[in-house]
């Protein structure tokens, strides 16, 4: 579903993401882990297709930069960006209408609903606090229901119920089929919904770990602190 | 102080390692200097042409007109909170154990290098300035002095005001009014003496020349400074020039001894500055920045990259602003008063109108609305191809062209009593000169990234929009010249730039399918 060969970034002569490559199935959801500066959110940005690379990056068969690979992905940035003069409804509108979506008001109040931003529709991007606009930032994504989905960094600025939400809404995308995509550096964040965990350290995928494979409580831990070189 | 000093030095020495960084940047600041250099000594050889040197008295008035523009603008502005400081100056600077005072003085040496940019600006023109308006050798140095002295005085006393206005609720209503209130009677003589004469440009200039001004402070300290330009350096220019110096130096006293009171407000003035700057850079005005949007009833219809268009209407009616700006209504007060007061054929009045707007459209750093949609990921998300987003986020702009074009061509065309076709050929350039600088700017942003696309579009857009305005403006002259039909000229420099812009489209197209580009 989401099919990453040989990435490598280069800011100027800094090497950010060097030859990563990894495959994240439907229904799958995929933790891209690592402590700050490993090059999470460059990945991230490269599948989004904001950042030029060398490599390749497929989505369902489509080059990520294509219009068919756009219409199937959807990307949550870690700094929220809305529109000072939207509405948090207009926001809404302006995606449904962007990506040609039909029947969405239903999907839309639901997620409204699970994210208590269904009092807030008539609120200016502007006016919402970050959080908030976190949600937004979220609800935009899913609206589109994408068959891939990246978050970078999902639950900062949340508060506890809108991570308990984040928590449930990605294990139904998994159940949808959607393969997901988080990046974090928050180890106990992600504890009890991960399938696979790419740990990132200096550029590359320094260690992959899977579900099936993990036996202790605190094993994604020890192997993070191991493989990144710090301590518990 | 030390330590402002190392902040000051370092910010120099970074951004001068950043631009080693970027070779093909480097080389047009290197060409801009040395343009400076070449324009500074051409001036110096310049004589004053007699044919071209416009009448002294109509020299004054626009620098009184001038002074009087960026004294009113300044001092109102600075009421809505304004400040030389950054975010980072706040948190680091004004909770660190440091002298106010000379806090204060590292934000005024900003502000200052700021304004450096206006000066090159200046440099970069005065050879023909010096011609136009027959200035004296060495007259740019007063004219850089008088321009710091103006930037530096109207920031002190603003601050000042703004300060003072915080004390009391009600004080920023009475000071904009008490503002407005001296600026309509200083230039209330010109209809007065309109009305007696019939002749509203005489009027205008023979009460801006007057020397009646020299008895209004400031008004009359700076237009005696400015006007020695022409007249030279002597000791009234002198005596003028130290009256400013001693209330600037009065400003800067007060606020010194305000001590941390000053922070307070200037805490303010930063958040608003700093939401500012992101708006500005984001593509939004300064005025849009701080406005209350109002509840509009409006569905966005059009789908895929359209979709962005009818965003754009939509933020554009929220501000109340729509498609006719401040800057629309100004131009037509200006065509009006030219259609009645310029003694020339009627369709040569509009044709220099059409001149001196497209200088305009091309002197003014305006960001497009195209500029905030690339701040945000959407724009590269949306499934839709790169050309189509480019041609909807830029419509809005080209639609208020059209409007604006309209407007001041449409009304000053029925009042002069132009033929139609002129009329309509007219809108036609307008807007396609609009377009050719949009399309322009887009592919300055993929040469030069945002930062320095911003600085270098005044430059890019003297120079070399000169020579892409020739392109259009040479064979409509000749045409004109040969047939004496202003519609066909106008038509055919309407079809170049309608054609240079859909090549800067394809040329620039790239920035809204990649973020690097941007």
């Amino acid at each position: 579903m989401l099919k990453v060969s040989g990435v490598t970034k280069y800011y100027g002569k800094l090497l950010a993401v060097d030859e990563i490559s990894f495959e994240i199935n439907k229904g799958e959801i995929a933790i891209l882990l690592g402590p700050n500066g490993a090059g999470k959110s460059t990945i991230l940005k490269c599948i989004a297709g904001l950042l030029r690379y060398e490599g390749s990056i497929y989505i369902e068969g489509h080059l990520n930069k294509s219009i068919e690979a756009k219409r199937l992905f959807s990307y949550v940035p870690e700094t929220p960006a809305l529109y000072d003069a939207l509405t948090v409804e207009e926001h809404m509108q302006f995606i449904a209408k962007a990506y040609r979506l039909k029947d969405y008001e239903e999907y839309k109040s639901e997620i409204f609903e699970r994210f208590d931003l269904s009092d807030k529709t008539e609120k200016l991007g502007r006016e919402l606090s970050k959080g908030m606009q976190q949600k937004l930032s979220i609800c935009t994504s899913v609206l589109t229901r994408p068959s891939v989905i990246l978050f970078d960094e999902p639950m900062m600025g949340l508060d506890p119920k809108a991570i308990k939400e984040l928590k449930k809404l990605f294990l139904e995308l998994k159940e949808a089929g959607c393969a997901v995509l988080i990046s974090t550096h928050i180890i106990d964040s992600i504890k009890d919904i991960w399938d696979r965990i790419f740990i990132m350290h200096k550029g590359k995928i320094a260690s992959t770990m899977d579900r099936s494979e993990v036996t202790g409580d605190n094993e994604v831990e020890e192997r993070f602190f191991a493989v990144t070189g710090g301590t518990r | 102080m030390s330590s402002l000093i190392f902040i000051l030095r370092r910010s120099l020495i970074n951004n001068i390692k950043e631009l080693l960084k970027k070779p093909g940047i480097l080389i047009v600041y290197v060409i801009i200097g040395l343009l400076m250099i070449t324009s500074a000594i051409v001036s110096g050889r310049t004589e004053p042409a007699e044919h071209i040197a416009l009448d002294p008295n109509i020299v004054k008035a626009i620098f009184t007109g001038y002074i009087l523009f960026i004294c009113t603008f300044s001092l109102a502005a600075s009421l809505g909170g304004g400040s030389y400081f950054r975010m980072a100056d706040v948190n680091f600077l004004f909770t660190a154990p440091l002298n106010a005072g000379s806090i204060l003085i590292y934000g005024f040496v900003k502000q200052m290098a700021a304004n450096i940019l206006v000066m090159v600006f200046i440099s970069l023109q005065y050879p023909n300035w010096k011609r136009m308006f027959g200035f004296l050798n060495g007259a740019g140095w007063l004219l850089i002095f008088a321009y710091i002295l103006l930037i530096a005085f109207t920031s002190l006393l603003g601050m000042v005001l703004y300060s003072w206005a915080l004390r009391k609720p009600g004080r920023k209503r009475i000071i904009r009014s008490l503002i407005y209130a001296a600026i309509v009677l200083i230039l209330l003589p010109i209809p007065v003496q309109a009305i007696r004469t019939g002749d509203l440009l005489k009027s205008t200039v023979d009460w801006l020349s007057s020397g009646d001004f020299k008895y209004v402070p400031v008004i009359g300290w700076f237009s005696a400074v400015f006007q020695g330009a022409v007249t030279g350096i002597d000791i009234n220019v002198l005596l003028n020039a130290s009256y400013l110096l001693i209330a600037s130096v009065t400003a800067f006293i007060y606020l010194y001894r305000m001590d941390t009171d000053y922070f307070e407000d200037a805490l303010s003035g930063t958040e608003l500055k700093e939401a500012m700057l992101t708006s500005v850079r984001e593509g939004k005005t300064t005025a849009v920045s701080i406005r209350r949007y109002r509840k509009v009833n409006y569905r966005i219809r059009l789908e895929g990259s359209m979709a962005i268009f009818q965003k754009q209407m939509l933020e554009k009616r929220k501000t109340g602003i729509w498609l006719v700006s401040a800057r629309s209504l100004l131009f037509l007060a200006g065509g009006l008063i030219a259609a009645f007061a310029l003694p020339l054929e009627n369709v040569l009045i509009l044709t220099i109108l059409l001149g001196v707007y497209a200088y305009f459209m091309m002197i003014i750093t305006m960001a497009g609305p195209w500029e905030g949609e690339l701040s945000s990921h959407y724009i590269y998300l949306i499934p839709a191809p790169p050309l189509n987003k480019m041609f909807a986020s830029t419509l809005p702009g080209i639609l208020k062209l059209l409007v604006e074009g309209t407007l001041i061509f449409g009304i000053t065309g029925i009042v002069l009593k132009v033929h139609p076709l002129v009329i309509l050929t007219i809108i036609g350039v307008y807007v396609s000169t609009g377009g050719v600088f949009t399309y322009f700017d887009i592919i300055l942003r993929r040469l030069f990234g945002r930062m320095h696309s911003n600085n270098l579009r005044v430059f890019f857009r003297i120079f070399l929009s000169f020579v892409l305005l020739a392109v259009a403006a040479v064979p409509a002259s000749i045409i004109i010249a040969l047939t004496q039909n202003y519609a066909l000229g106008f038509l055919a420099a309407a079809i170049i730039n309608t054609f240079l812009s859909f090549l800067f489209m394809l040329l620039g197209v790239g920035v809204f399918s990649n973020p690097e580009l941007s």
